[in-house]
């Protein structure tokens, strides 16, 4: 950890401009494109050292790694992949954070429970259009807000199997608007896993239908496997589980093809290092998503997500 | 030897060279620095490339391609004639014309160059465009991205302020998002994020589907003479509507004379959600930055779409602020690549200037998950480099084997944000064998390093094997060989260009071709009988009837240009008989 000080040149401080002034310096001698291996170690040392709690006698940082394990570990029904927010992202505006105080303009909100509780808005696509659309989108802290809102909305609907039914497009009409397909691994983390594969596959339906060409061709997978399915031939569920199939073709009969994570050693860490991970939470089996995907199918409640593959 | 800088865009070219501390374009054969990046074959069969080629895109539409910058790093071609012509031999044949211009310019051979690519390009796009560079004979030094360029001619006239700023690329055919640190003499971009399909020419196919729409002209009769001037007249009506609020689409499709009046509004409704297609990676740059809109110093708009009056208007509801406009969104990228190139080459015109970029996207493996009971599952993500971390970067991971005994491990490397491998972009595969009979589960070392340039290097050791498995890119799609590079650049060595010297006649002529398919009947004659005249005077080889001829045609063409043009006709074009042309 000193290293990292006699790294920038100087002695350990949390005066974050001293910190950039030493890495500006160094970053003379350590030149990025002429000394990249000098570059990198300049680099990390002057990462660690901005991170405000790392001073010389500040305990060890807690490995990143531990909580996803602890994610992975088999949760109780119902707050599966919710429970840690992934420590490497920079956390996002909460709604509470943003209510409509921060806003100067509400409207958004308010539009937003206009069509969500309107059945005769919800199944007009031109409502849905009329309703992502306008300047007022560009106000970052009023977007997020009600994009929370809109998410945590709809995904209480599924949990609860209100079965509110919106137009067909509306889940694409949401995802080209927000961008979710692009960052699935966000929702994952901050929504029930069986909600956002809902919502993903509605809206890759959706842009299929519309002929977008944002969407891959192949159907989309759920995220969680019932444990069964690897081995009974079908990676990944669905027809891309086709796809994998002919892409290793005889392989498949030599050798397992995949690796484990076994540790991770650039953090020096032996937190990945078991090689059985714990079960995943098991889903209800894939049969599930080829019927009317836009609903969740009402006799799947009673085991609600995490159970249903049981019987 | 000069190190130069090119913009290799997906409109539009440029080539810059750096003399006494300045950033300079080099004109070219037209005395234009914008080299339009159109590739048409010429009725001889030689090539044209820029604005002759552009003006063909109209009158022959089946012997010019265009916006081939979208189709870098895939298998696409594109049939010109006889031969069909991969993204990277169209962007090689720019890359050439641009080489002969700034020869020309300089006069000594040009061989280094740094060429600026999008932020966003992936992998096997950044790979074709080096591929570009050394079918045309160039050395490509480095690439840089292009926002980053931006910045780097926008910072360093400024070098010793501190503050942040957020480049908002916009071009023909990529939008990226960059966001600048500078401090201490230190360019610092902070995180990238972009749309590698979201361009000008997205905008300019909205005005033309809602033209078609609007006076019921199904896109599916259109021929592709039609569809070609379509482009173009809602390419100029996209132009039109950035000053204007109303304009006038006047042109001949489908054998219907179509006069069409379209306002911004109508434009700006149509283009819906493309509007909140911007947003999306500005507020994941922002994210990764960890920074909050009012954070920004400045915004800096780059690239000829960002004209659009409506993406002023959104940025400064976004940032609170008005975006710097006085800056040349056409060349400032071209000027920054000049700048890069000459800090490469440790020109002492910017002395001490370093510069840090950030790697985009997350790169990683495809991962089986014990699911227990001895099952797996595959499909999953797991990334080594995650988006946005500062390069040049090297980070190794030691796997493990699925089972005692395996022979083999294949390592599929895949870049993107999902977690799932299946919606991410897949890079390349390495199979590492492993020692026969193990009773262990063997370990893989796993190095990951990503260079300056933004080109990723794999590679895979059995602990306590000296043997180095790398990836070996040529086996993915969308990218050529080694041989193949070899093959195709003797090939290419071989197409002609038309000489330079006559580029003004292929212009002029090019320029009334496409008048004339545009044109109706009056107007329609008097350019069929300049294409005479001028045909004529070229083959009488008589330089002094040719030179007073191209000025009158190019006259009546700028009159053309600026709409209800009449041929003067040139007293001396009495002698010349119209049934005597030599053009059948």
């Amino acid at each position: 950890m000193s290293d990292d000080w006699e790294i920038l040149g100087i002695d350990p401080t949390d005066d974050l401009a001293q910190i950039r002034r030493a890495y500006s310096r160094a970053l003379r001698i350590h030149r990025p494109d002429t000394d990249p291996k000098g570059f990198q170690r300049l680099r990390e040392a002057y990462e660690r050292c901005s991170e405000p709690s790392y001073a010389p006698s500040a305990p060890p940082k807690m490995d990143p790694t531990a909580d996803l394990l602890e994610m992975a570990a088999p949760p109780p029904p119902r707050t599966e992949t919710r429970s840690a927010p992934a420590p490497p992202e920079p956390p996002r505006p909460t709604p509470l954070a943003a209510t409509p105080e921060i806003l100067d303009d509400p409207s958004l909100l308010l539009a937003w429970d206009t069509l969500w509780s309107d059945p005769s808005k919800r199944w007009d696509r031109r409502a849905w259009e009329r309703f992502l659309t306008g300047d007022h989108w560009w106000n970052l802290d009023a977007r997020h807000a009600v994009e929370d809102q809109i998410l945590s909305d709809m995904e209480s609907d599924w949990s609860r199997m209100e079965n509110r039914a919106i137009h067909n497009d509306a889940k694409f009409l949401l995802d080209r608007h927000f961008g979710w397909w692009k960052r699935d691994q966000e929702l994952y983390e901050r929504f029930l896993a069986g909600f956002v594969d809902d919502l993903l596959i509605c809206a890759q339906r959706g842009g299929l239908r519309n002929g977008s060409e944002d969407y891959p061709t192949a159907p989309r997978a759920p995220l969680l496997q019932g444990p069964g399915d690897a081995t009974s031939g079908s990676d990944t569920g669905g027809s891309s589980g086709e796809s994998i199939l002919s892409k290793i073709g005889w392989w498949r009969g030599l050798v397992l093809l995949m690796v484990l994570i076994r540790a991770c050693s650039y953090l020096g860490s032996d937190a990945h290092s078991s090689p059985s991970r714990p079960a995943p939470p098991v889903l209800p089996p894939k049969q599930w998503y080829s019927g009317s995907v836009d609903r969740p199918i009402p006799g799947y409640s009673e085991t609600g997500p995490g159970k249903g593959n049981a019987r | 030897m000069n190190l130069l800088g090119i913009d290799l865009g997906t409109t539009n070219s440029l080539i810059t060279v750096q003399h006494q501390g300045k950033v300079r374009c080099i004109p070219n054969a037209l005395g234009s620095d914008l080299t339009p990046s159109v590739v048409g074959l010429d009725d001889d069969g030689s090539i044209l490339v820029g604005a002759t080629a552009k003006q063909r895109l109209v009158s022959h539409p089946d012997l010019t391609a265009s916006v081939f910058k979208r189709d870098m790093g895939t298998d696409k071609v594109v049939q010109l004639g006889k031969r069909a012509f991969r993204a990277e031999e169209l962007s090689a044949l720019v890359l050439r014309s641009l080489k002969a211009d700034a020869e020309a310019f300089l006069g000594e051979p040009v061989e280094d160059v740094v060429i600026s690519v999008p932020a966003y390009f992936h992998e096997s796009q950044r790979r074709a465009t080096r591929d570009a560079a050394i079918l045309a004979g160039l050395k490509p030094v480095r690439l840089v991205n292009e926002p980053t360029a931006a910045s780097i001619a926008y910072a360093v006239g400024r070098l010793e302020e501190e503050g942040t700023c957020l480049v908002l690329d916009l071009g023909g055919g990529t939008f990226d998002v960059t966001i600048l640190e500078l401090f201490d003499r230190t360019m610092e971009v902070r995180a990238s994020a972009g749309d590698s399909q979201l361009g000008g020419e997205d905008f300019a196919k909205r005005l033309a589907d809602l033209m078609l729409k609007e006076n019921g002209i199904d896109p599916a009769d259109l021929s592709a003479g039609d569809k070609a001037v379509v482009a173009r007249m809602s390419e100029a009506a996209k132009i039109e509507l950035t000053d204007g609020s109303t304009t006038l689409v006047e042109c001949r499709i489908h054998g219907r004379d179509l006069a069409w009046p379209v306002s911004r509004d109508g434009f700006e409704g149509a283009c819906g959600d493309l509007w909140s297609r911007l947003l999306l990676p500005v507020e994941r740059a922002l994210s990764d930055a960890r920074l909050k809109p009012q954070d920004i110093g400045e915004v800096l708009l780059v690239g000829g779409a960002t004209r659009m009056p409506r993406i002023h208007t959104l940025t400064r509801k976004l940032f609170g602020k008005d975006a710097r406009t006085d800056i040349d969104p056409d060349r400032v990228v071209a000027i920054g690549a000049g700048v890069q190139a000459a800090l490469v080459a440790t020109n002492d015109a910017f002395g001490d200037v370093v510069m840090t970029d950030v790697c985009p996207w997350s790169l990683g493996l495809d991962l089986a998950e014990d699911t227990g009971g001895g099952s797996f599952t595959t499909g999953h993500f797991h990334p080594l480099i995650e988006r946005n971390r500062t390069i040049p970067v090297s980070v190794s991971e030691n796997l493990s084997a699925l089972r005692p005994g395996q022979k083999l491990v294949e390592l599929e490397v895949y870049q993107g944000e999902s977690r799932q491998v299946a919606n991410n972009k897949k890079l390349g595969t390495i199979q590492v064998k492993l020692p026969p009979k193990s009773k262990v589960k063997e370990i893989v070392e796993v190095r990951f390093t990503y260079t300056v340039d933004g080109i990723l290097e794999v590679e895979a050791r059995v602990d306590g094997s000296e043997t180095l498995e790398r990836l070996v890119i040529q086996q993915t799609p969308g990218l050529l060989g080694e041989e193949e590079i070899a093959r195709r650049l003797t090939e290419i060595a071989h197409l002609k260009t038309a000489p330079r010297e006559r580029a003004e006649y292929r212009d002029l002529l090019a320029r009334l071709d496409a008048h004339f398919a545009m044109s109706l009947k009056e107007r329609r004659q008097q350019i069929a009988l300049a294409m005479r005249l001028l045909e004529a005077t070229l083959e009488s080889q008589d330089e002094d009837r040719f030179r007073p001829m191209a000025r009158r045609v190019r006259a009546f063409l700028t009159q053309l240009d600026e709409d209800r043009g009449v041929f003067d006709f040139p007293d001396w074009a009495q002698d010349f008989d119209p049934d005597e042309d030599g053009k059948g």
